[in-house]
Order: structure tokens, then sequence, then C-alpha cells
């Protein structure tokens, strides 16, 4: 069975919207699966779809850069009641509120200038989220890691050389 | 007249990049949709070479071709359901139906399978294959050869195209 990321975004950010599709299409490179919020365009509420999307995901990863809107928020509350694990990326010196904190709930800064320490959280996380139990929950920690890594590796990218 | 819009199957997706003429799909529609399971399909391959080549082409396609061609993540995960149980179709078949569901059923569904192809007439959706667009595109606007692209095609193993077929086909865009 695959493992199944939830990506999400502020609605209105070029910036995380851009990442999560392309993150989306390297995933596809290796049979891994990302799967988006469906966004409909008069509406920033969770929708049932969305719920399903969180539902069918091992763990959910949110490129929240510039702080986190009403409807991400909510579809934090809604991973975060499913149990899923969830980890919100924050651009450095960005206001890390607006959503519930909890175990299963981790904030990560992210330095652009250097995401070592942002990447080291998101793994350690993982591991302890899905803890070494299983070869299986290794493994899930494991691409779920990978996956946010290059994520990571986009957004950086992308905030490096948006000026140019 | 405007231009239809459409949503693309993997198999179309694939014979259109082999023949390096995918970017000339505008010239019969306005936007191409890509379903996430059709790009997945797509890119994953066991042959790394061919893996990076396809992520090289498709990713820096949507870069350049970003107003018409784009992914599309408007789908019902129920309605995908339906498609892939009761219809018996693979996973991208199903998101294209899905997405095309979502969206109204305003597009036209570019698909050559034939299981597929039968349930798009059952629900009276405009459905094209492969062979349909590269008849346009030769008789149409001259830019391909329709024989020489089809002998292409075998020769690597793609798709399998009756003689019969291959030629109703040109002769229907032919006349139409």
């Amino acid at each position: 069975m695959e493992n199944i990321l939830f990506l999400s975004y502020n609605k209105d950010s070029d910036m995380g919207q851009h990442s999560a599709l392309r993150l989306q299409t390297i995933a596809g490179l290796y049979g891994f699966s990302v799967v988006l919020p469906l966004r409909r365009p008069n509406s920033s509420a969770i929708n049932q779809e969305t719920k399903t999307r969180i539902d069918s995901a091992d763990m959910v990863a949110i490129f929240a850069l510039e702080g986190v809107s009403k409807g991400v928020n909510e579809e934090i509350v809604y991973a975060s009641q499913k149990n899923k694990p969830v980890i919100v990326l924050f651009q450095k010196g960005m206001p890390q509120s607006g959503f519930p904190k909890n175990d299963n709930i981790r904030a990560v800064e992210v330095d652009f200038n250097s995401i070592d320490k942002a990447s080291y959280e998101v793994a350690e996380f993982l591991k302890g989220q899905f803890s070494a139990r299983t070869k299986k929950g290794k493994e899930t920690a494991g691409s779920g890691s990978a996956l946010i890594l290059l994520g990571l590796g986009l957004l950086a990218a992308w905030a490096l050389t948006k000026d140019k | 007249m405007r231009k239809p819009t459409a949503i693309i199957d993997t198999s179309v997706l694939l014979c259109l990049f082999r023949l390096n003429i995918l970017d000339k799909l505008n010239l019969l529609f306005s936007e191409i949709r890509v379903p996430r399971k059709v790009e997945s399909e797509f890119l994953f391959r066991t042959d790394p070479t061919e893996a990076s080549a396809r992520f090289k082409f498709i990713t820096s396609f949507y870069e350049s071709h970003r107003r018409w061609f784009i992914q599309c993540n408007e789908y019902d995960s129920a309605t995908v359901e339906i498609y892939v149980k009761i219809e018996k179709l693979d996973p991208g078949e199903s998101e294209v139906f899905a997405q095309n569901q979502y969206l109204d059923n305003t597009h036209t569904l570019l698909i050559d399978e034939k299981k597929a192809r039968k349930v798009a007439f059952k629900k009276q959706a405009t459905v094209h294959g492969f062979l349909f667009i590269l008849a346009s595109l030769d008789i149409k606007y001259g830019i391909c050869d329709y024989q020489k692209g089809i002998t292409i095609l075998q020769k690597e193993g793609l798709g399998h195209f009756p003689e019969t077929l291959v030629k109703s086909v040109y002769q229907y865009v032919k006349d139409n």
C-alpha cells in the first residue's frame, strides 16, 4: 500500500500552491502519492472532498509560510481529530499562531538560508509519530520525511530566487 | 468559434509526447487539463532514464504552456471510486471522468482505451482519441504526417491502431 501525503497551503499563496503542485509531480516520478485540498472559488471553508482526501492520507504537511489562514486551520483541526501527524511549515520570523497545539501537530520554522534544522525536526517528528515499532512505521516515516524535505527544498529554491 | 476544453488521459498524452507534438494541442483545444493520476502514470517508469526524460519534459512543458496546459486537482474521490469499482476503469481514466463530472461535463475527453470510450459514449460525453488529434493536425493544419506518426508509434509498440480504424478516422476528419 502506498503512503499518501496530504499537502496544503494558504489559498492565495502562489508560492505555496506552486511548490505543492511541483511536489505532487515529483512524487509521481517515484510512485509516491501527494494529494492536495480541493479549493472552491467562493469558499475558504473545508469541504467534504478535502476531508476525504485527509482521511486517505498517512500524514499532513502544510506550507503555511506567511501564517495559517482560516481554511487551512480547519484542515489542521480536522486532520488532528483524525489522529494524522501534521507538520506546519512556517517561514522564519512569521507568527506561529492560529492553529491548535497538541502532540500530533508540529510547527517547524524554516530558515530558507539553511534548511537543515527544519529537515531534522521534520524527520524526528515523523519518526516519533510512526515510531520504530514496525517496518511499515519506519517506511512510512521515511517516505514522508523524504517528500516533505523535497518540499522544503522547493520552497527554499523559490524563496531564494523570487527576487532575481 | 471558441475552441473546446479537454481533459487528457495517459495514452493520448504519451503518444503526443512521443511524436513531439503535444505543444500543437492548443490549435484544437483552448485548455488541456491533466489529472493527477494521469500525470503520475505518465511519469512513473522503472527505467530511470525514461522517467527522467519524461519528468524534465513535463515540468518544463507546464512552465512554458501554463496558460492552457494545467494540472488538475478538481475531482471527487467518491466519483473516482465509482469509475474504478463499477465501470472497472483504471485510476487515470477514472480521474478523467471524475474531473469532467466535477466540472459539469463541459470538457472533451481525450481517451483511447475502448472500455473507457464506451463509458464516455454511454454518458454522452464528447470523446476523441489520439488518431482524431493526429488526423486533425495533419488535415487542418498540415503540421504532421498522419501515416508517418502512426508508423513511428507502432514501431515503438505504442498503441494498437487497426488499419480500418486508421482509415475511417482520417476520412471522418477529412469530411468534417
